[in-house]
């Protein structure tokens, strides 16, 4: 036991060591005596040969009982009894922020920076609810104003598709339709979700809104599983982050820990935010303005682009899960095995978030608090902090992070759906291959410069 | 492919019955009979013998990892 821990730690020094050079790259190491200017291939290669490290690893660690600790880690404490009293106050004060984003957004000054509806909305909900998600749980089911007009209930029947489909089409209009720079047209978009909320809610009830339709409830939902903490009736559990996604054991060969629309939603939020990435770099703005140039639309660029990018990401992990089923001998099939390895991607969603809007989050913080605190003035003076330079790390630390955490929790649930441990070890190579050249490419998209898009 | 074994206790299918006996003594372990028992100490044994070599192998990956990547910031900077 006492082997496998030193190992573990050896690994971890092994693993950390590239990073902290390649923060060189990044200028963390100007205090440094010779300043070493790194290559962006060699940063890249050393941020992938972290996650490939981390995989090979964990292969060491066979011990199931070992696996099983790591699983069950965590205090457990009481919650008060006055949280779960203030539960029902949640939704009223969901309601309320959404009525100021619309009232505020139509009314109110048609500039981003001083609109508290902008500031509601994308520090609010966009950049901190999966934030708050994936550490404290789902944050969602506590503030959703739409539950005020439905019961709750158990999940029906029917997978998460729709959720899939809205979400694909509010991250398009968040692209392409101007909602960060109008207020008006945010507005007009928050109130015909709600609308489409309570419609829903009232035809077919709370849950099937809440379950299969509301993006955000899928989105805040899914995250909480690789929080740290989960409150549940029994109180508040410490766990280690991402153990959450790890799977039950199986019950019968379609016991699936994920549905197939809820893989594809996980796939997408992967996505979503690598897209966002590129279209907002410089290089993501250049490869843009050279296909505008050869007399495409700008749309249809980014249609393309956006569909694309999709359909890679999706093949790449139905590739892996196609190239395991083939390695091992196994009576699942490989979408079976795509669904098992499903939720571990969760972590690496979650790095993505962290690494795209963790500083912003922090930075527009005062905007928040100040739209919160006095929702009907504009904001007469808006703050935004400016993080210190270290802050720069944070991107690369969340995507490297997310992986690692997505390669350990793909380790146990392996050895959770495998009962021979060489399979176990086995059927993960091909999802590590694709995390490895996945990280690359995000840890690309995160050293790259900004630029605004163009022609949008 | 021949017809998958089915787990005595759960729905569970397995393609041969070294993986079957696996999961029973893993998932139901108090069916198993002292003949299963030993069957799977023997399983257990030669799986632990294949898995030192592959373990060896894989610190091994670790080392030659960092160490290419060693080499490359040495011949980089």
């Amino acid at each position: 036991m006492r082997l496998r821990w030193a190992l573990v730690a050896l690994g971890l020094l092994a693993s950390t060591a590239p990073v902290v050079a390649s923060n060189a790259a990044v200028g963390l190491g100007d205090a440094s005596a010779r300043a070493v200017t790194i290559p962006t291939w060699l940063y890249l290669l050393s941020g992938g040969a972290v996650v490939g490290v981390s995989a090979l690893l964990a292969g060491v660690v066979t011990d199931r009982r070992l696996l099983a600790h790591v699983q069950g880690w965590g205090p457990h404490r009481e919650v008060p009894a006055v949280l779960w009293r203030l539960r029902p106050l949640g939704p009223t004060v969901g309601l309320l922020l959404v009525a100021v984003v619309i009232h505020q957004g139509w009314t109110g000054p048609q500039l981003a920076l001083v609109n508290p509806a902008v500031a509601i909305a994308f520090v609010g909900v966009r950049a901190l609810v999966p934030i708050v998600a994936m550490t404290a749980g789902d944050v969602w089911r506590w503030l959703d104003p739409v539950q005020l007009v439905g019961t709750r209930g158990a999940a029906p029947d029917g997978d998460r598709w729709p959720a899939v489909g809205v979400y694909a089409l509010a991250v398009w209009l968040e692209t392409t339709a101007g909602v960060t720079d109008s207020p008006r047209r945010l507005a007009v978009a928050v109130a015909v979700y709600l609308l489409a909320g309570v419609t829903i809610t009232r035809l077919w009830g709370y849950p099937v809104w809440h379950h299969r339709v509301d993006p955000i409830a899928a989105v805040s939902a899914l995250l909480a599983r690789v929080a740290p903490l989960r409150l549940t009736a029994d109180g508040l559990r410490l766990r280690l982050p991402g153990v959450g996604t790890v799977v039950d054991v199986p019950r019968d060969d379609a016991d699936a820990p994920l549905r197939p629309g809820e893989l594809a939603l996980v796939l997408f939020m992967v996505f979503e935010l690598t897209f966002s990435g590129f279209i907002n770099s410089a290089p993501g703005t250049e490869a843009v303005g050279v296909v505008v140039g050869w007399g495409l639309p700008p749309l249809v660029v980014y249609l393309g682009l956006f569909g694309m990018g999709a359909m890679l990401t999706g093949g790449g992990y139905a590739a892996a899960a196609v190239v395991a089923h083939r390695r091992i001998r196994t009576t699942y099939t490989p979408e079976m095995l795509a669904l098992v390895f499903g939720p571990t991607l969760l972590a690496i969603a979650a790095g993505y978030h962290l690494a795209h809007y963790l500083i912003f989050a922090v930075s527009a913080s005062p905007l928040l608090v100040a739209a919160v605190t006095a929702p009907l003035t504009p904001l007469s003076n808006p703050v935004v902090l400016a993080p210190p330079a270290w802050t720069q790390a944070v991107p690369a630390v969340a995507v490297l992070g997310g992986h690692v955490i997505a390669v350990g929790a793909a380790h146990i649930s392996g050895f959770t759906a495998f009962p021979l441990r060489r399979t176990a070890i086995a059927v993960q190579v091909p999802f590590v291959a694709v995390m490895v050249g996945y990280t690359m490419l995000s840890l690309w998209l995160v050293t790259v410069p900004t630029a605004a898009a163009l022609f949008l | 492919m021949a017809e998958p074994l089915r787990c005595a206790h759960c729905d569970r299918t397995f393609v041969d019955a070294e993986r079957r006996l696996a999961h029973t003594a893993l998932r139901h372990p108090t069916t198993l009979d002292p003949e299963g028992i030993t069957a799977y100490r023997a399983l257990y044994r030669r799986e632990q013998r294949r898995l030192r070599r592959l373990r060896l192998e894989l610190i091994g990956g670790v080392v030659a990892v960092y160490f290419a990547v060693f080499v490359l910031y040495t011949v980089v900077g």
